[in-house]
């Protein structure tokens, strides 16, 4: 017993090193000296901790996935897995705590504001999403988003003297727990759906028995359709729970139409703040949702496969109207935060088109890749947009405006760089490593069948390459209209430069950072990249398109 | 009857709590809502629950509540309600049509009559005269599968809750402990955001904004 | 029999003084669980002070432990009290955040409204 116990603990080292490291911070915040020595010990102990827990997480990497037709090994009670799934999202996380947490520094300072706390705070909400990448229960999922979300509602109004800060954290707050209620509603009646299908079975099961354990969901829909009865999946009661839980989650990642909020919170809250909450919160719950996804609405069966059938074409409008409705609104924007909000609802839906691949049996495994290497490359180009706008502040304030930036890169000719590298790989356009996580995620659509959503969302990416590039004009041809001279940099340009190298070398090596298995499960993958490197993007979609 | 009598008033409190404008009022009729839903609960068989709901929803947190009203002032009534006249129907529209949607699929699907059955098979293991010393006396526990095994009828009495809750082969003691990291983030999250005054903060540049917000 | 089982086994069923709470359809509470959200969500959306928003979430999450919790009952399980344990820890935290936030914006200012908190619109 105490050997399994260890093995659980093992199995879920990542997020345990994420929280006792968030309770050294705490400890050395009170227990050290003032000043600037204790901010910088904390910093690097941070920075440290992040490291260590993202190398232990790799060890996860190599355990194969959970999914339909695959027992997993799970760990406590059959509550956690750690699978390689779960492990390369843990690794997503430690990249985004450790950029936001690098970008931090003389943002803290110059606001005055309280470093233990805050990346404390930062270290507990990235794992409430680990424990969600990790989670095998609806019960485990739920606590880790609620992690993840209060440590957020806190850090948005963390900057107390600016009412902007506050009012989003008011937004965030309300909303949040009104999207956490419907989730839980969803919860309920999944787990009354499960347990009365268990018992028209007549398995009766002992009184413990977790009827929201994945597992367990799992097996009860197969035996549900094998008895010859109606599955699990036809029941009203299961259609519903499944519903709410979709809204609850959509809310977390920011999917249309539950996205009203992101531009406001993201707008108010402190720039780090932002940058680590567009990236944590989204990959958190896209993490659940595929975890679920792949548990609830199975493809695999014929009978169960029809019940599947419209939550597929709920999730294609999502999809279809998250990338529209995102690439459409960021183009009048003119505040640079409000842009990036609405550019990272747009992202959220290309991300969904990966989900909604990865639950078809056939691009499931492909599909989960291409939606991990698509957060990855998100996570560098959208921290590292945040990080310049750290980066180029000073005084406590930032150049929030799109104008602001008017003739960058004449006074920072290094910065304008870095902030072109984001902008087109953000836009997809080739060199960057955004263009390859859009053609995978597209192809993994195309293979799932998915070809007219594919091919919907390249065409309005394109469009969306209008309000990128026209950060890009005004850094480089048009005249300066502010004093970039003196700007913060510190931490930020550490962050900015180091996001910026990870993006184009992830978009020059194409298989990046885990070229073993997208070439192992996806031969057809390489001759269409060939092709597609050579050409623009708009002709990538004929090339990609003759696929089955 | 005690259903109807419990269920009817945990409705009509409700209502009312959204009807009043004013938020003391709404707190006191949301804990009277409380204290009627810890009673379904008692005929739920959720004593551990029953008891949690009252000392800890109706006792603290509404408390809480009452207490931040009273603090900021804000028993003043809500007036927007009028600026909202159009919404109103609208929203509560919205929500019978829903309300009906799932009264028709719950209706639809949950297995009608006393689904109690089961538990009237197991039942009869309680009444049972036990043989054997109970485990949970002897002090000899060295395996959780030799508890006490627990029936549904008693899972929601403090020993049944314990033994799942704290049962290792159960999945109820990870997310148990992974809340406690949601507390301590709830106590550096109230201690962060009501403190009046940063450390850091230099005195002056504190009495400033303190003079210019009032 | 130890005092525990005891009282359980008085109060679960065998008791005189409940003799209905088996003849009670699992559906009648379901759909006054169903209610009590609906009017949760109406509050949420109708009331304007963010105080009493927050408490009708409150009472949404207090409709679903009732979900909960008359599944667990007839369903023989005990996954729904463990959950409904679960929404309360989780509701108290969140309580403690969210007046703590509503603390530190109304101290500040003197309007109660979520209507003109609106300081940045797009």
């Amino acid at each position: 017993m105490n050997q399994s116990v260890l093995t659980d603990l093992q199995a879920l080292i990542c997020p345990l090193v994420v929280i006792v490291l968030g309770m050294i911070v705490l400890l050395l915040d009170l227990g050290t000296g003032d000043g600037p020595a204790r901010r910088r010990l904390i910093y690097f102990v941070s920075l440290g901790g992040l490291v260590a827990a993202a190398l232990l997480a790799v060890a996860n990497t190599t355990i194969p996935n959970a999914g339909v037709g695959v027992t997993p090994l799970t760990h406590f009670g059959g509550g956690m897995v750690a699978d390689r799934f779960g492990g390369l999202f843990c690794i997503v996380l430690c990249i985004i705590a450790g950029l936001a947490i690098t970008m931090s520094d003389r943002y803290l300072e110059e606001k005055s504001l309280n470093s233990g706390e805050y990346y404390a705070l930062i270290l507990f909400s990235t794992s409430g999403a680990m424990l969600m990448a990790l989670a095998y229960d609806l019960v485990n999922i739920f606590v880790g988003l609620e992690i993840l979300s209060v440590a957020l509602y806190i850090l948005s109004g963390f900057a107390r003297r600016e009412r902007r800060s506050e009012e989003s954290a008011v937004k965030y707050f309300l909303l949040g727990s009104f999207a956490s209620g419907f989730l839980l509603y969803g919860m309920a009646l999944i787990y009354g759906a499960v347990g009365i299908a268990l018992k028209n079975t007549g398995l009766l099961q002992p009184t413990g028995t977790s009827f929201t354990n994945l597992g367990v969901i799992a097996r009860t829909i197969q035996e549900s359709a094998e008895t010859g009865g109606a599955p699990i999946t036809a029941s009203p009661l299961f259609i519903a729970g499944v519903a709410l839980l979709i809204v609850g989650l959509a809310f977390k990642a920011a999917i249309v139409p539950f996205h009203s909020y992101a531009p406001d919170v993201y707008e108010g809250a402190p720039t780090p703040v932002t940058a680590f909450m567009s990236a944590a919160a989204k990959v958190g719950a896209f993490a659940a949702l595929i975890r679920v996804f792949g548990i609830l609405l199975p493809a695999d069966n014929a009978s169960i496969a029809q019940a599947a059938v419209p939550f597929h074409a709920v999730l294609w409008g999502l999809a279809a109207a998250t990338i529209v409705v995102g690439n459409v609104l960021a183009i009048r924007q003119t505040n640079i935060k409000r842009m990036l909000a609405y550019s990272s609802i747009a992202h959220a839906g290309y991300i969904l088109v990966g989900v909604l691949a990865s639950s078809v049996p056939g691009a499931s495994q492909n599909a989960k890749d291409a939606v991990i290497y698509y957060l990855f490359t998100y996570t560098f180009m959208n921290l590292g947009a945040f990080a310049m706008v750290i980066w180029l502040g000073r005084d406590g304030g930032e150049y929030t405006s799109i104008a602001d930036y008017a003739g960058l890169a004449k006074q920072q000719p290094l910065a304008a760089a870095a902030m072109a590298v984001f902008m087109l790989s953000l836009a997809g356009i080739p060199p960057a490593a955004g263009f390859l996580a859009k053609l995978y995620v597209f192809t993994s659509a195309v293979q799932a069948g998915l070809t007219g959503l594919a091919v919907l969302a390249l065409v309005v990416s394109v469009i969306g390459v209008y309000y990128y590039l026209n950060i890009i004009v005004a850094m480089y041809f048009r005249d300066p209209v502010n004093d970039f001279s003196s700007v913060r940099a510190g931490g930020a340009r550490a962050a900015a430069l180091l996001s910026a190298a990870a993006t184009l070398l992830f978009g020059f090596i194409p298989a990046g950072v885990f070229s073993p298995t997208i070439q192992r499960d996806q031969p057809t993958a390489q001759p269409i990249l060939g092709a597609a490197e050579k050409s623009p993007l708009p002709p990538a979609v004929a090339v990609v398109s003759p696929q089955p | 009857m005690l259903f109807l009598l419990f269920g009817g008033s945990a409705l009509v409190t409700g209502i009312t709590m959204v009807l009043f404008p004013n938020p003391v009022r709404s707190a006191l009729f949301l804990v009277l809502n409380l204290f009627c839903v810890a009673v379904l609960y008692l005929l739920l068989n959720a004593y551990f629950l029953a008891t949690v709901q009252v000392i800890v929803y109706a006792g603290a947190i509404m408390v809480l509540f009452l207490f931040v009203i009273m603090l900021l002032n804000l028993g003043t009534p809500d007036r927007s309600l009028d600026k909202l006249r159009w919404q109103q129907p609208a929203a509560v529209g919205i929500a019978v049509v829903l309300a009906a949607l799932f009264g028709a699929v719950i209706y639809q699907s949950v297995p009608a009559g006393p689904p109690a059955s089961a538990m009237m098979v197991e039942a009869p293991t309680l009444y049972a005269p036990r043989a054997e010393p109970n485990p949970m006396l002897t002090n000899q526990i060295s395996d959780p599968n030799q508890l006490r095994a627990i029936t549904p009828d008693t899972m929601g009495t403090v020993t049944g809750i314990g033994q799942s809750l704290y049962n290792p082969g159960e999945a109820w003691l990870f997310p148990f402990e992974a809340t406690s990291i949601l507390l301590l983030i709830a106590v550096i999250g109230s201690v962060v955001l009501a403190k009046r005054r940063l450390p850091g903060e230099d005195a002056s540049a504190a009495g400033e904004r303190e003079g210019g917000t009032g | 029999m130890n005092p525990v089982a005891e009282s359980a086994a008085v109060a679960a069923g065998a008791n005189p003084l409940l003799p209905v709470h088996g003849a009670v359809p699992l559906s009648w509470y379901l759909i006054l669980s169903a209610m009590l959200f609906m009017i949760g969500v109406v509050g949420v959306l109708v009331k304007r002070n963010p105080i009493v928003i927050f408490m009708s979430i409150e009472l949404m999450l207090n409709a679903v432990n009732l979900s909960f919790i008359a599944f667990g009952r007839y369903l023989g399980n005990v996954g729904g009290q463990m959950f409904a344990i679960f929404v309360m820890a989780v509701a108290a935290a969140e309580v403690a955040v969210g007046l703590g936030i509503l603390i530190s914006i109304f101290r500040s200012r003197e309007n109660i409204n979520v209507d003109e908190i609106n300081v940045m619109k797009g």
